[in-house]
């Protein structure tokens, strides 16, 4: 079945190629929400929300450009109403705090993407979101602060701050 | 200074951007369960339509919420800004031997751009992140040099020395030729002033702070340590980050030529705001500066301040506020040094217990 006669069947509703849709693109769909997520739960909960919402929204599919690359802009948009939630979390900026947390789980093996994974979810959301949303997806500081409706100063001061949570975090990993 | 972090974004993005990882079992479950209630509800275009409408409505709230936000700022404080950019120029400009790349007119275009940004903002715009944008394009280079710019801006004005602790380690009055304390460099008065500017803060709400400049006559500037700006001797600002420290500062210069400012650290912790101030030190010798360990905070409840020596003995406590430590234990008059200051305190409507460390001095 290709990937528009796929889509075409999930609008009829035909239960075996919505099934089929979701185990093609759940690990891409799940990596992302793992990004965004402060934990597995966390993500997993993220990624029936944004399946929930790409089977809803499928007939605004427009069969322009990538299936994929629509789907996983779903799952940003999901990723990101999630995080507007968690405002209140609180967080240490103290990088040895976090960095105990962390080893307390043991997470940093190698570099591979599960621990950098790991890394991402040390960082607070908001900090978390920015660097999500500027190094992986590519935006701009004047795009983020009107997605997240910060200011753009405020988008950069994340970032800055959220590299230099990940730097520190990396330079530790690299002398243990 | 500059610390690259190119290679961060590029080991994240070349890791992650492509990465795959298998979901925990019975999340199909739940979206299988999910979708069938959605049909089973109306029809499911209207099911579709509404919830799409929300998403683009609340962006559309966040949108109007913003812009006005940026023109009250800017049609209040026209000439702050320009004042603002002048005297950090003029700061910078004394400096010898630091980079001088830093701030000048980026508070300004910043403001500048995201005023364009939220004015220009029509309909098309809120589609934007489902529709509108290229996959995998790439972000425009003009971006990330404004960027690295802004961070070191951001850096000098709003980074504590000591990032970590609740409650940035800053003198109270700071010569506005000084450098930043972030740079770490001494202190060098360019000109003798008296310091006599004083910030009182006060919290109007979780998020909302007023600010009161006194002592000093002449316009004063703010610079609320997230990005926005102010003017005038009362002011008053939303913070709106989750957990981040910032360090307010105000600065005037008066007919004289004399420039003084003055620096109040806001604490975001949660979903709140705390004005409080812990000097770093006290000088007891009855000329009325610094008599007393001053600590500013706002309406706060189950306030509680217990003062150790170096021996971790208690000298001093107290649960009121309004009485400051004046460098005696009873009538005992507390030798010379460093002390242990450990303060508690509860929001009024918190019951989330906050703690503060810190470590002054007594001079005499």
């Amino acid at each position: 079945m290709t990937e528009k006669e796929l889509v075409e069947a999930c609008l009829r509703n035909e239960p075996k190629a919505q099934e089929e849709l979701y185990r093609r693109f759940s690990s891409v769909m799940f990596a992302i929400c793992m990004r965004y997520g402060k934990n597995q739960e966390n993500a997993a909960d993220m990624l029936q929300d944004s399946f929930i919402r790409v089977f809803t929204n499928l007939k605004n599919f427009r069969f322009e450009g990538s299936f994929e690359g629509w789907m996983k802009r779903v799952a940003v948009t999901t990723c990101l109403d999630w995080n507007k939630k968690v405002k209140s979390e609180p967080f240490t900026e103290d990088i040895d705090a976090a960095m105990f947390i962390s080893s307390q789980n043991q997470i940093f093996e190698n570099l591979e993407a599960k621990s950098l994974i790991s890394m991402l979810q040390i960082l607070p959301a908001g900090y978390r979101t920015v660097f999500n949303l500027y190094a992986l997806e590519g935006f701009s500081h004047a795009e983020i602060s009107e997605m997240l409706g910060i200011s753009e100063s405020t988008s950069k001061t994340q970032l800055f701050k959220a590299r230099k949570i990940l730097q520190a975090l990396l330079d530790k990993h690299k002398a243990n | 200074m500059k610390e690259d972090f190119s290679d961060i974004d590029k080991l994240f993005r070349e890791e992650l951007s492509q990465a795959a990882f298998n979901p925990p079992p019975g999340v199909w479950e739940s979206v299988s369960a999910g979708i069938s209630a959605q049909g089973a509800a109306v029809t499911t275009a209207a099911a579709t339509k509404s919830g799409l409408l929300t998403v683009l409505k609340s962006y559309w709230l966040w949108l109007a919420v913003a812009g006005i936000a940026t023109v009250v700022v800017l049609n209040t404080n026209p000439d702050a800004k320009v004042g603002e950019t002048e005297n950090k120029v003029e700061q910078r400009s004394k400096q010898s031997g630091e980079e001088v790349t830093v701030l000048p007119d980026n508070g300004v275009t910043t403001d500048n751009s995201e005023t364009d940004n939220t004015l220009s903002a029509g309909a098309s715009d809120n589609n934007r992140i489902e529709n509108s944008r290229p996959e995998n394009s790439n972000r425009p280079a003009a971006s990330e040099s404004g960027s690295s710019n802004q961070e070191s801006r951001d850096k000098s004005i709003s980074e504590p020395k000591n990032p970590v602790s609740i409650i940035p380690h800053h003198p109270h009055h700071e010569p506005v030729k000084n450098n930043s304390p972030a740079t770490g460099n001494p202190q060098v008065r360019v000109k003798e002033c008296p310091h006599s500017l004083v910030i009182q803060a006060e919290m109007i709400s979780n998020r909302l702070v007023s600010f009161k400049a006194s002592g000093f006559t002449g316009p004063v500037k703010w610079d609320f340590g997230d990005g926005h700006l102010s003017s005038g001797l009362q002011t008053q600002h939303e913070y709106k980050d989750e957990t981040s420290n910032y360090i307010v500062k105000s600065y005037s210069t008066s007919i004289n030529g004399c420039t003084d400012s003055a620096l109040y650290p806001v604490s975001v912790i949660g979903s709140e705001a705390h004005a409080l101030f812990v000097p770093d030190y006290l000088t007891p010798n009855g000329d009325g500066l610094n008599d007393e360990l001053k600590i500013e905070i706002g309406a706060v409840k189950d306030y509680n301040l217990i003062i150790f020596d170096s021996n971790n003995r208690p000298v001093f406590t107290t649960s009121n506020p309004n009485i400051s430590w004046n460098g005696k234990s009873g009538i005992r008059d507390c030798d010379a040094g460093a002390y242990n200051l450990v303060l508690s305190y509860r929001l009024k409507d918190s019951n989330q217990s906050q703690v503060v460390r810190k470590r002054i001095l007594l001079k005499r």
